[in-house]
């Protein structure tokens, strides 16, 4: 049986093949998604590891922080070689381009406790010096023998304001090799222990920290000893005793959280993509068994059973599923592999591409994941083989007859899909009305599940029901195609095995469903953030000093109205002032826009209440001040104006008021802030770069002119759709492999078709239908299949999307639902090309087969 | 080759719906090779309904398939009318045979997911000319259809499907019906039947029917039956009857039983 099993499969290649890469691309994604989560593991597990360099045990505080007095009781333990600090301390270091906010610990005692490697210079040893990472030096522009300068402001616990910052010159002396490890471990440089303990006392006040002590042993210790021993010190009491290994094990586990989603979600849109397989798979088993009717029969004849048969079939699905995973197995780790080498090469401290595992349970998973689907698939089609009964070899072929399904299976349908539907609907008004209480992230949640319970069971009531609707949906959308006799016999084709069909295009549903819902939920989020972010940063590029006794020169402000990409711009100027309420008087930014129409560069409409004697006010604590109360603001030179209070969303301790009242109080008030809109289309990143090489530009020329910040929310709008944008991508990327699969099936099922039509074809083409004829309405049948699959699956995938972008964006406000046309457009384009490529193959073999043959009664 | 040239047919192609000069076709090559046809001439004549008749394998199928266009000659020639089929390509036989030619199959080959009406009337559709309605009464009426219309293929009996066909085979009033063992899926009443209509077809609608069947008595109801052997044409009876054909038939077995022997 063995060999007549092999036999067949050779004779049967080129269907296999195509079943094959169904499941090859279902599989590839199993093994992706396990490579690259154990991948992201072990990749933490290095970095945490490498983070405590050789460290032989690790101290951290724990329930209690640690004081600098443990580094020298542990120093003393016999058996102890080296101990240091780690610790971080931050400060601002300015280097002859910019300066930057970095992260520094102490220079180490001891080689085996180096973070990271020298890659330059030598380490900071005296007072004075200091090591920079790599990347931190290349920022600031500043290499091995510069200075840079170092400013952070002591604690002082009586002062009512920061203190005075504590500026020094500092001489590189080195520069460590940036790695991700280093970049890990959170460390920008190092300064000499010692310094760094003094320094870090005078911020914080104590020499109490939350950090970790770092123990090299010596060769001949035994560890366990040294451990104990560290563990007794009084000094260590609170904190935690670790080895490395410990440490990283644990941190990882802390870590993993997020890698189980990341592998679930992976694994999920694999499991979309084997169901879609699968469904592949039966239809491809269902045509070679009906192409083998004969055959089967024939063996059935000279003396092979029953449940020979079978198992001919299913050995043929298991070794499909064998070969196909294999390469499956072979695609997805190829994937991960590329991927990560990508990754390294984009960014040079990544060190991904060491952290790839080998383990089994990736190899063993996938391949028995994708035997089993295969096998369960073929199980049917197996049922079907035994079913031919031996006489069918004395017959000639005839295709299968109608099978109706029962009144059952539509009941179970209907009632599937309207509680699946109402669970939905549930999901979105429980998700609706909570939204903006107390309860809102509860409400989320539970209208979540809900809401997806629902979506999953009213999608399985429209699989089911498929068999009736698509026969109900394919004349309609067969009108279209025209009322040509070819468009009129490839409807009725269509139509008349509804099981087949149904099969065909739910493998279709579920991909485009699932496509056009991604497209849709991640449409109406842009749409409904974006107006979010109108609302909360209308401004799109904002530039200002930080130190308000300075204020912006004409040049910086004709320097951002020129740049490139800025649409137009205003100014404004700032004073401080005081507003007495009847509980206490708080001070206030007084803002007012100097040059320029508020309105060409706001994106909300938060200015509307401004007139004059009126006082626009954004939030302040401590008192209560209502809409329309009159209030007196006093300017820090003495004149006062009588107001009307207008609350409004501009900022905290922010009041606007008119040019006109802000010149009455603080006639001197210097522009401090330049806010622009861009045009339309303009790239922000590159638009904001520009600004700033502007403003860059001056300040080279002109040291006296303040230092410029520059910020608002066109980075954060154009980053937030470029995030939602990629992610999108992906995601369609992911979903489109089960498109694909589903194509393949929709060929398969035009090639059974073709087989069982053979006598019916050869009729019409003896009877006048040309080859053109034929092939175009084989190409009509296809386009017709996976037209209405993707009919039913874009509608089903847009009512899933807006249900799920109410839900989850409900608590952010008004959700705009909108529909992603390009999306859809390119959907409905693939559907229509590629059921239309389907038939190509199938209408082939039907052109070639001469009219003579098929008529020929055998 | 005892076998006498083929001469030069005499034109009487003004009386011959259909026409075979030197008609040859082989399958396969070299040692392999099989005349399916070797060499045939045969006429058959407007307005008469002929029967080919023959032994298994002595070419007849082959022979329809040649004159109907459904297949190429290997040599030769064959006329529908004044066409010279053998020139034709694919697409212009196709375009014939909507137009020129009509087929009844022995399995009736109706299309199953269309009524009775909808199936006459496809022949005429796939050419987009419109039917001719008078015509499509009078074959309906005859053919004792009009009660049977809206009904699918699965809900007629064998006999009113081969009607049907016939109906199809004739809709398009085209040159010349070929029928390939019409009754050979019919018990003897429908077929009968059956045959009836196709003389009728003839006789009371000036068509022209030729008909391949191995059935004698099927045979007698034609104006003429052609006999063929080996690929070659062995004889011809005028008004036959049943008893004249299976002699006729006998005739040819002897030297063939001596071939085989």
């Amino acid at each position: 049986m063995l060999r007549a099993t092999l036999d067949q499969m050779r004779a049967s290649a080129g269907r296999l093949a195509a079943a094959g890469i169904a499941i090859l691309l279902g599989t590839a994604f199993v093994a992706a998604s396990l490579l690259a989560s154990a991948t992201m593991r072990q990749a933490t597990h290095d970095a945490f590891t490498a983070s405590y360099a050789d460290a032989d045990l690790v101290v951290s505080a724990d329930a209690d922080p640690l004081t600098s007095a443990v580094v020298e009781d542990i120093r003393g333990v016999d058996g102890v070689h080296a101990a240091d600090l780690q610790t971080y301390f931050g400060l601002d270091i300015t280097g002859a381009g910019a300066t930057e906010w970095v992260s520094i610990s102490p220079t180490p005692s001891d080689p085996s406790l180096q973070v990271g490697e020298l890659a330059e210079g030598r380490q900071a040893t005296a007072p004075g010096e200091i090591v920079l990472s790599s990347d931190v030096a290349e920022r600031l522009q500043v290499s091995v023998g510069d200075t840079v300068q170092t400013s952070w402001t002591p604690w002082d616990p009586d002062a009512e304001s920061a203190g005075d910052p504590q500026v020094e010159s500092l001489q590189v002396v080195g520069l460590i090799a940036s790695t991700e490890n280093f970049f890990m471990s959170g460390s920008g440089g190092q300064i000499p222990a010692d310094q760094l303990e003094e320094w870090r006392v005078a911020q914080n006040g104590s020499d109490e920290f939350w950090g970790s002590v770092l123990l090299a042993l010596a060769d001949d210790a035994d560890p366990a000893a040294v451990r104990t021993a560290v563990e007794g010190l009084s000094t260590v009491a609170g904190a935690a005793v670790q080895t490395v290994p410990e440490i990283a094990e644990q941190r990882t586990a802390e870590q993993t959280g997020s890698d189980v989603t990341f592998l679930v979600v992976m694994l999920a849109f694999a499991a979309v993509a084997l169901s879609v397989a699968g469904l592949v798979i039966t239809n491809t088993f269902q045509v070679l068994v009906a192409q083998r009717t004969r055959t089967l029969a024939l063996l059935r004849c000279v003396g092979a059973s029953r449940g020979q048969i079978r198992n001919s079939v299913l050995g043929e699905a298991a070794l499909l599923g064998l070969v196909a995973s294999t390469a499956g197995l072979a695609l997805g780790a190829g994937v991960v592999l590329i991927g990560v080498r990508v990754v390294d090469s984009f960014f040079p401290s990544s060190t991904l591409g060491s952290a790839v595992p080998f383990s089994w349970t990736v190899p063993v998973v996938t391949v028995g994941v994708g035997i089993v689907v295969t096998l369960l698939s073929a199980l049917v089609p197996a049922r079907m083989a035994t079913r031919v009964a031996p006489v069918a070899a004395l017959r000639p072929v005839e295709g299968p007859s109608d099978e109706r399904a029962g009144r059952g299976r539509l009941v179970l349908a209907i009632s599937a899909t309207v509680i699946g539907a109402l669970m939905l609907a549930g999901g979105v008004t429980l998700s609706l009305s909570l939204s903006g209480t107390d309860a809102a992230d509860a409400g989320m949640l539970g209208g979540l599940a809900l809401g997806v319970l629902g979506g999953l069971i009213s999608l399985s009531g429209l699989l089911i029901g498929s068999v009736f609707l698509m026969p109900k949906l394919l004349p309609a959308l067969g009108r279209l195609a025209g009322r040509g006799i070819p468009a009129r016999i490839a409807t009725a084709n269509a139509v008349r095995n509804p099981r087949r069909t149904a099969a065909t295009t739910n493998a279709l549903v579920i991909g485009v469903a699932l496509v056009v819902m991604m497209s849709t939920g991640a449409f109406s989020a842009r749409q409904t953030l974006l107006t979010q972010l109108d609302e909360q940063f209308p401004v799109d590029v904002a530039v200002g000093v930080n130190d308000r006794s300075q204020s912006v020169t004409p040049a910086q402000v004709e320097t951002v109205a020129d740049t490139e990409g800025i649409a137009s711009h205003v100014t404004l100027r700032t004073s401080d002032g005081t507003l007495d309420a009847s509980d206490g008087s708080i001070g206030v930014r007084v803002t007012s826009f100097a040059e320029g129409d508020p309105a060409s560069v706001l994106r909300s409409d938060v200015l509307d209440g401004l007139e004059d004697g009126v006082l626009l006010l954004g939030s302040a604590q401590g008192l209560t001040i209502p809409d329309g109360e009159m209030l007196t603001l006093t300017g820090n030179d003495g004149g006062s104006i009588q107001l009307r209070v207008v609350r409004a969303d501009v900022g905290s301790y922010t009041a606007i008021v008119t040019p006109a009242a802000h010149e009455a109080i603080a006639p001197d008030a210097p522009i401090t802030t330049v806010w622009a809109q861009l045009e339309d289309g303009s790239d922000p990143i590159g638009v904001i770069a520009a600004v700033q090489e502007g403003l860059n530009e001056i300040s080279a020329s002109d040291p006296e002119a303040a230092v410029l910040e520059v910020g608002g929310a066109a980075v954060e709008r154009a980053a937030f759709s470029q995030v939602i944008d990629t992610l999108l991508a992906v995601v369609l990327g992911l979903l489109g492999v089960a498109v694909v699969i589903a194509l393949v099936g929709v060929a398969n099922t035009l090639s059974l078709s073709v087989l069982e039509r053979r006598r019916e074809n050869a009729t019409l083409r003896a009877i006048g239908l040309t080859r053109g004829q034929l092939r175009g309405m084989l190409a009509v049948e296809g386009v017709l299949i996976a037209a209405v699959g993707a009919l039913v699956g874009v509608v089903a995938g847009l009512l899933y999307g807006w249900a799920g972008a109410a839900v989850v964006l409900g608590g952010f406000g008004a959700v705009e639902l909108g529909v992603p046309w390009p999306q859809l457009g390119a959907v409905a384009v693939i559907a229509l090309v590629a059921g239309l490529l389907a038939s190509v193959l199938p209408a082939r073999s039907a052109v070639r087969q001469s009219p003579v043959a098929a008529l020929a009664t055998d | 080759m005892t076998q006498t040239l083929p001469t030069p047919a005499p034109d009487h192609s003004a009386r011959s719906a259909v026409r075979a000069v030197g008609l040859t076709k082989i399958y396969g090559r070299g040692d392999v090779a099989v005349h399916a046809l070797d060499g045939v001439d045969v006429t058959f004549a407007a307005g008469e309904f002929t029967a080919i008749m023959g032994p298994s394998g002595s070419g007849k199928s082959t022979l329809m398939h040649l004159l109907a266009g459904l297949d190429t000659a290997t040599a030769g020639q064959a006329w529908l009318g004044g066409t010279e089929l053998t020139s034709l390509n694919d697409d212009q036989l196709t375009v014939l045979r909507r137009e020129r030619v009509g087929f009844v199959f022995q399995s009736f080959n109706l299309l199953p997911m269309f009524t009775a009406e909808q199936n006459i009337g496809l022949p005429s559709q796939l050419s987009g000319a419109k039917l001719d309605q008078e015509w499509n009464d009078t074959l309906i009426t005859t053919l004792g259809l009009a009660d049977r219309l809206s009904h699918k293929p699965h809900e007629l009996s064998g006999g009113q499907q081969q009607r049907v066909a016939i109906a199809r085979a004739l809709s398009t009033k085209p040159d010349v019906v070929f029928a390939d063992e019409p009754t050979g899926n019919l018990d003897s009443r429908s077929g009968t039947e059956v045959l009836s209509f196709l003389r009728r077809s003839v006789r009371e609608l000036g068509q022209t029917v030729v008909m391949v069947t191995h059935d004698p008595a099927a045979a007698a109801y034609a104006d003429r039956v052609v006999l063929l052997a080996d690929g070659r044409i062995a004889g011809s009876i005028s008004d036959p009857t049943p008893e004249s054909v299976l002699a006729g038939l006998d005739a040819l077995r002897q030297p063939a039983a001596t071939v085989v022997g």
